[in-house]
């Protein structure tokens, strides 16, 4: 299955990457901020990916949206310590299928994924 | 800011030890302080706040303690750019989750990184200054906040 890293934090990208070592996911690539990774996604078209939502030019909110319009089948797991209600609910209405709050414990992210994809897999 | 506040930026910080490392920290009672520059260490990383507040929240720690918790977080490296990333990840990290409290209007930049004591920093003389210790493994780290309600 393939797999997107979107955050501004290159050690958070590095710490997804490693926890999802082992798992049946491919990473095919990584992005730090919202404008990269919509053309990352435009060429390499993920199945999962987990997105940031505090990033530079282009934040997690606006990333959602251009990702949907693009294709709205994609599974997107948002991480962020955004940990207000309306951040969540406003993820969510736009098309992502969970949350999950930094700081994360490596199992917490991995449940998180888990059930991102229970009916896809 | 009342001081009131401060509590979710302790549970943030505790939060953020117990989530992230294998052993407790020691987070301390925050205490008021005038110059900011005295409890910079080598790396700051900052996080402007705008919306219902202004003003900054900043990590600050030794390096030794940033290779550390790097490790802990199963990143193996020394590279001063990624120790700076961690910094500022902090940083982000903690202000952001006191958004629980402060709802959507507590807005967050995206972190700013100093390396060392460097330039002296100038904070605002308006609102209070309040430094959170916290010790992790023999080793030291502040988190201030200097915050005024809008």
């Amino acid at each position: 299955m393939k797999f997107m890293v979107v955050d501004d934090s290159m050690v958070i990208r590095e710490k997804v990457e490693n926890v999802l070592k082992g798992e049946e996911f491919e990473i095919v690539g990584t992005a730090q901020n919202g404008v990269e990774a919509v053309e990352q996604f435009r060429l390499l078209k993920p199945t999962v990916m987990t997105l940031d939502i505090t990033m530079p030019l282009m934040d997690g909110i606006e990333t959602i949206k251009e990702i949907m319009a693009i294709d709205s089948n994609v599974r997107i797991l948002v991480v962020s310590a955004l940990a207000d209600k309306s951040t969540l609910i406003q993820a969510m209405h736009l098309g992502a299928y969970g949350f999950l709050c930094k700081p994360f414990r490596d199992i917490e992210l991995i449940e998180a994924i888990e059930e991102l994809i229970e009916d896809i897999v | 800011m009342k001081e009131k506040s401060l509590e979710v930026f302790v549970d943030g910080l505790t939060n953020y030890f117990d989530k992230t490392t294998s052993s407790l920290a020691k987070v301390s009672t925050p205490f008021l302080i005038q110059d900011i520059n005295k409890y910079l260490q080598d790396y700051t990383g900052i996080i402007g706040i705008s919306g219902n507040h202004k003003g900054s929240v900043f990590f600050t720690a030794p390096k030794i303690m940033v290779v550390k918790l790097i490790s802990e977080i199963g990143v193996m490296t020394t590279k001063e750019e990624k120790l700076m990333d961690l910094v500022g990840e902090i940083s982000n990290t903690i202000a952001g989750n006191a958004r629980r409290v402060f709802g959507d209007q507590f807005m967050l930049s995206t972190p700013v990184v100093l390396k060392g004591k460097g330039e002296q920093l100038h904070v605002s003389n308006i609102s209070s200054i309040y430094v959170i210790p916290v010790v992790w493994q023999n080793m030291s780290a502040h988190l201030i906040i200097n915050l005024d309600t809008v």
